[in-house]
């Protein structure tokens, strides 16, 4: 094809309409026609506004990249692991949050549940303290209570339960006793 | 590498272009997963090997990696950073209005308009990279050629 048939053939291949060889044979030509190239595409129709939409800019680096990934398959083929390897290792730290997440806020709910841990010995001590020495008031209203009771009954109360004497009193009584 | 690097680098500066704004436009102007992509389908396309007498072959196999590798990704829509070369103000307006037309059709549609008006593939060859039918190539550009002028008429009276 030739730049006089490019001219005549301009309209069936602006509406896509041109044979398949006819259309390989004009887009040939005019790939390496610059002059024919710049009246084509001159003219204002959808493919040629879609052809010089692919007029686009190439990022600079582009090429030495496409020849270190071809003189370096090896890290092509790493790099995808690489890739998969990431995700997992995203999914794990998301995974690893939600665990640690979860733990923490079971944590606060026990601990917002319960009652403070310097409260309870305090509590237990002083209920302990009251059961194993109980006040001397309280000893004479369990007496009382006692006798009460036992008068109910008619049992005879020994007057020395009423009359509470230091212990050490009493064993020197009962040594002087087996003195004599 | 089957080649001499002094031809790889033609190949490459020949191609780069088309290459990666086919890419950019398929994938939705995401930059940085086109450049990926784009660099990762040159290099397989040429490890490949082909004929040095017959570009096109290597031209079919580079577009039907990336068309490969596109489907499967996912990106977000985003034209508004593609920076066009080579073009006047007053034609500027005319191509957003096809560039925002562009952005309303899907991939089994933009893929076909790409492959015939930007890289110049003839059908046959549209059809094997989409893994269809010459016929159905044939069909699919035709209506998506037909959406496309359809959605710029709609911004053109819109704006």
């Amino acid at each position: 094809m030739n730049c006089e048939d490019i001219k005549k053939k301009l309209k069936p291949f602006l509406d896509d309409l041109l044979a398949e060889e006819e259309y390989k044979a004009f887009c040939g030509h005019i790939n390496i026609c610059g002059k024919c190239s710049s009246y084509v595409r001159s003219i204002g129709s959808l493919s040629n506004q879609l052809w010089k939409l692919g007029k686009v800019k190439v990022p600079e680096d582009l090429s030495s990249t496409i020849m270190y990934k071809l003189a370096h398959p090896e890290q092509e083929a790493r790099a995808s692991k690489y890739i998969l390897s990431k995700k997992h290792i995203i999914a794990g730290f998301i995974l690893a949050s939600l665990i640690i997440a979860l733990f923490v806020g079971i944590h606060y709910l026990r601990t917002r549940q319960q009652p403070k841990r310097d409260d309870t010995p305090i509590v237990t001590t002083e209920v302990i303290h009251k059961i194993e020495s109980p006040s001397e008031s309280e000893a004479r209203s369990l007496i009382k209570q006692l006798e009460t009771i036992a008068a109910k009954l008619g049992i005879a109360v020994n007057d020395k339960t009423t009359n509470v004497e230091p212990e050490n009193e009493n064993i020197v009584d009962e040594e002087e006793r087996d003195g004599d | 590498m089957p080649y001499k690097e002094e031809q790889i680098k033609l190949l490459i500066f020949r191609y780069q272009q088309s290459a990666f704004a086919f890419v950019l436009y398929l994938i939705g102007g995401d930059q940085d997963k086109a450049y990926d992509i784009c660099a990762a389908s040159f290099a397989e396309a040429m490890r490949a090997g082909f004929p040095l007498e017959h570009e096109e072959v290597f031209l079919n196999r580079l577009v039907s990696i990336a068309v490969e590798k596109i489907r499967n990704v996912k990106t977000i829509p985003n034209f508004d950073v593609i920076e066009l070369l080579e073009i006047s103000g007053a034609e500027k307006g005319q191509l957003l209005i096809v560039l925002k037309a562009l952005q309303t059709l899907d991939f089994e549609q933009k893929a076909p308009l790409l492959l015939r008006y930007q890289i110049n593939l003839s059908y046959r060859d549209i059809g094997a990279v989409m893994r269809i039918s010459e016929g159905n190539a044939r069909i699919k550009t035709a209506q998506a050629r037909a959406q496309l002028e359809k959605e710029s008429e709609r911004i053109l009276n819109n704006s």
